[in-house]
């Protein structure tokens, strides 16, 4: 026996005004504010470099020695840094990138499971978390006191800083690589390294060599391992491997504590260089990821 | 159309019994060393500053704590540095953590897809712009224009108990809190990009059992994505944390370079990167031993930070996927 | 080495089987002799007591459903499974009367012998003929003409040459699914092995594809012994000279399951005259 039907009553689909949705409202608005926040101070630091940056740059300032500091700024240049950085990081990025490719490989096709290998594994996550001033101090204590100060320590410094986060991306682009491949190889016959050499790692090449380029533009732009480790002086050499040396970033460092404006400017300048460096870094290696994934589809 | 020709060498030559191949070997011991390289390293670093820190230990003893920093007098008690660094890496965190959690939720629940991914270049971005360039514009931009906020706030909370205390003059724009806002720029990519990982791993479908109780999404938030992704975005915040300690150089030129322990969080301070940083072109002896040893108990804080963050990552991931 | 796990198939029928093909067909060379061969993935027996021969020169077909473990017994005659670890196995396999997992055998040696074409077609993110070129070039072959010889010569065998001969440079990856599978036979057969394995090669291909695969198994049996793993029937009939039919069996009580050798003969004889009710079940199509 069927209930007698209700009264008929309207059903309302409507959006229910009430403090559950504004607070809903408020917290999305909120969420958008936090965005912002991160927008303004990154599109003011752009604003300015490029700013004050812009007007100091010229094919004379990239390539100029660099003049005494109480010099206005279109005296001179920062060649000598510009040379500094590049024979540095390169020289940095020969020692870390390839330790840090081998030492990915032990973790993700031999090291399995092994405790020695999880020790490694936690311990260069751990790693890329320290300072990068202890790095400076510890070339310093172990190298500089005994060779003295050079590009090459300064490489070294930007090394131990580069390895666990080399380690730790080619890691990742490793795990991708999808077994079947492997099992392909070893099917013909093909021993563990041939395997990994031949086709583990020209599959994940794309992420590794975009992972390395992103470790680079960070060495480029450390300070701190280098303060202690080139001893920022203001001539070109041409030789990393010994006597000191310069670099962008410790140049701008000594340039934003001067007093005089020239000084000052050319730290604007030489800012907007390494800005654009690092960019241009970061740019590859997304070209390059992007590259790659179009090749391996 | 195939064409089997039928030359077949019979078969192949040979036994199987083939030792295993050098090259394999080495190869596997060549890997092994480079990962090792990885614990040598940290053992080294924490061997070499010790033991140039070890002359700083032995004079100053116990006194390495107390807030008597007086290099002249030979008097290296760091109590000011340790005080700077826990005071700019709370103003960092409690600046950064917020907007870092609101931008990582605004990611990956709120944006439709297509929009997430120029956001997130944009975040990364901010993580490209080198320290040395944050620390120029801080000192040389920053500085300055944020010194007359916080001279009016200064002056507007003089009197007033809890505000005064904190706010109140001296006002300058080389400071601790200069120094913590900065540092919040520099850390939030970090805290961002993990907080977004976690978050993004939360199941479809517990998000989809909240909304279909008819939940709005902050609902949805609180009751599923927040109480799935705590432990990861802990070990986030501790991750953040542990560079708000370690970043030096932005840090040694916005702080104010006065080794002070104050409660004005706008009067110019000291942290223990920073001095490190300054000081140690000219510093010798057992001052140059001190400096280490700063750099000591900076490698020994972030270390135990990082261990504790990495293993509450994860233990959280781990219950994550058992959930 | 943990101690075995306790039987559990200690009341195991005794399977009503051949293991030793019936006298009367022309016998080749014993290529692989299986003992009371088990296999276990660390705690799980995947496959007990199989005792069989495969023949030279014949296409022997592995079927049965499921979980009956002919993947796995396949994958042991090439020692693939040393890669999954915590597996083992117990009993002997003779490979021309050495045995394969003796002490001193170098499982690279013996995967140079005996190859594999796996379900899924897995070119190499390379062009072909670097993909068809790997094995030999691992196996120290330089000589730039005797490489475009051997690469040339394996992709005709494959039935693959005339549809790629105007491209050997381009991406391995670019191949359908057919040409990919035919590929990777190509790459198989370069290396010249004994022995070709193939785990359901045709199981990821449309129809025409798999015909073609076939014309090429009937082919190569010829140069190679052919052991197929296959889930389907008719190409079992179609293909194979003799046919081993597995099956899972489970202990009702402890809910433990694993795979065995019901049924092993002539291919003619297990399709048209099955002498195990099980086997009858499975090729009328009553079993799944």
């Amino acid at each position: 026996m069927a209930p007698a039907p209700a009264p008929q009553q309207k059903v309302d689909l409507r959006e229910p005004r009430s403090w559950r949705r504004s607070k809903n409202r408020i917290v999305t608005t909120l969420m958008v504010l936090s965005f912002v926040l991160v927008i303004i101070p990154l599109g003011f630091v752009l604003f300015t470099v490029i700013v004050k940056g812009a007007p100091v740059i010229s094919a004379s300032f990239l390539t100029s020695s660099i003049p005494p500091n109480v010099l206005p700024a279109n005296i001179g240049g920062i060649g000598p840094a510009i040379l500094g950085t590049i024979e540095i990081t390169a020289l940095a990025t020969v020692l870390a990138v390839p330790l840090g490719i081998l030492g990915a490989i032990y973790l993700n096709e031999y090291g399995g499971n092994r405790p020695v290998a999880r020790l490694i594994g936690f311990f260069a996550d751990v790693m890329t978390g320290v300072p990068s001033i202890v790095m400076g101090l510890f070339i310093f204590s172990i190298w500089v006191l005994h060779f003295g100060f050079s590009g090459l320590a300064g490489a070294f410094a930007l090394g131990c800083l580069m390895l666990p986060i080399v380690i730790r991306s080619t890691d990742e682009m490793l795990k991708l690589v999808p077994n079947s491949l492997r099992e392909g190889s070893y099917a013909l016959g093909a021993t563990k390294a041939r395997v990994t050499v031949t086709v583990v790692l020209p599959a994940a090449l794309g992420g590794i060599v975009s992972g390395a380029l992103l470790a680079v533009a960070r060495a480029a732009g450390e300070t701190a391992p280098l303060l202690f480790t080139i001893l920022t002086v203001t001539t070109a050499n041409p030789n990393v491997f010994s006597g000191a040396n310069t670099s962008l970033p410790s140049q701008i460092f000594v340039n934003a504590s001067s007093p005089y404006v020239g000084a000052q400017g050319r730290g604007w300048g030489a800012a907007l260089t390494l800005i654009v460096i690092a960019f241009i870094l970061m740019i590859a290696a997304r070209l390059v990821t992007a590259r790659f994934a179009r090749f391996a589809r | 159309m195939s064409i089997v020709t039928p030359e077949r060498q019979g078969r192949p030559a040979g036994s199987l019994t083939e030792r295993r191949p050098l090259g394999d070997r080495g190869f596997q011991v060549l890997t092994l060393g480079a990962g090792l390289l990885v614990l040598v390293i940290l053992v080294l670093i924490a061997v070499s500053t010790s033991q140039q820190a070890s002359s700083w230990f032995s004079t100053e003893g116990t006194k390495i704590f107390s807030n008597d920093w007086n290099p002249a007098a030979q008097k290296f008690g760091a109590l000011a540095f340790i005080y700077g660094t826990a005071i700019t890496a709370i103003i960092a965190l409690i600046l950064a953590v917020p907007v870092s959690v609101g931008v990582a939720l605004l990611l990956t629940q709120v944006v439709p897809y297509r929009w997430a991914r120029p956001i997130v270049y944009v975040i990364d971005l901010l993580a490209v712009v080198p320290s040395v360039v944050w620390g120029l514009w801080g000192i040389l931009v920053f500085a300055p224009w944020i010194q007359h906020i916080y001279s009016s706030i200064g002056s507007g909370v003089s009197g007033v108990p809890v505000l005064g205390p904190l706010f109140g003059p001296p006002a300058s724009g080389a400071s601790f809190f200069t120094a913590g806002i900065i540092l919040a720029f520099m850390v939030t990519p970090i805290v961002t990009s993990l907080s977004r990982e976690v978050v993004a791993t939360v199941p479809a479908i517990d998000k989809e059992g909240a909304y279909a109780l008819g939940a709005t999404r902050l609902e949805m938030i609180r009751g599923v994505v927040l109480p799935h992704s705590q432990g990861g975005i802990v070990g986030a915040v501790l991750l953040g944390l542990g560079r708000a300690m370690g970043e030096t150089i932005a840090a040694a030129l916005v702080i104010g370079s006065s080794a002070t322990i104050t409660s004005h969080l706008f009067a110019p301070g000291y942290n223990m990167p920073s001095v490190i940083a300054n000081e140690f072109g000219e510093a010798t002896g057992v001052f140059r031993s001190a400096l280490f040893g700063l750099g000591v108990l900076l490698f020994v804080f972030t270390i135990i930070i990082n261990v504790i963050a990495r293993a509450v990552v994860q233990r959280s991931a781990r219950r994550g996927r058992g959930a | 080495m943990e101690p075995p796990e306790p039987d559990i198939v200690t009341n195991l029928p005794q399977p009503e089987v051949t293991a030793r093909p019936e006298a009367g067909s022309a016998l080749g060379e014993v290529i692989f002799d299986m003992k009371n061969v088990s296999i276990w993935y660390s705690a799980f027996k995947a496959v007990t007591d199989v005792s069989m021969t495969v023949h030279e020169n014949e296409i022997t077909a592995l079927i049965g459903s499921s979980g009956s473990g002919k993947t796995t017994v396949l994958r042991a005659l090439n020692r693939l499974n040393d890669l999954v670890a915590g597996a083992r196995l117990e009993g002997e396999v003779a490979y021309r009367g050495e045995a394969l997992y003796g002490k001193e055998v170098s499982a690279t040696a013996v995967r140079r012998r005996i190859g594999m074409v796996f379900q899924k077609p897995n070119p190499f993110p390379k062009s072909i003929y670097d993909n068809v070129a790997y094995g030999p070039r691992i196996n120290g072959e330089r000589n730039k003409d005797k490489l475009d010889e051997i690469v040339e010569r394996s992709l005709r065998r494959a039935a693959l040459w005339d549809e790629v001969k105007n491209r050997l440079n381009t991406s391995g990856l670019s191949l359908s699914g057919g040409q990919a599978q035919r590929l990777c036979i190509a790459r198989t057969i370069a290396v010249e092995p004994d022995v070709v394995l193939m785990d359901e090669p045709a199981s990821a291909l449309d129809p025409i594809a798999t015909g073609a695969i076939e014309d090429l198994m009937r082919e190569l049996k010829s140069q190679y012994t052919i052991v197929v793993v296959t889930h389907n029937m008719q190409q079992a009939t179609r293909v194979s000279d003799r046919t081993a039919f597995f099956y899972v069996l489970t202990q009702g009580d402890s809910d433990t399951r694993t795979g065995v050798l019901v049924e092993y003969g002539s291919t003619e004889q297990i399709f048209q005259d099955p002498r195990d009710s099980r086997t009858r079940a499975y090729v009328t199509g009553r079993m799944g």
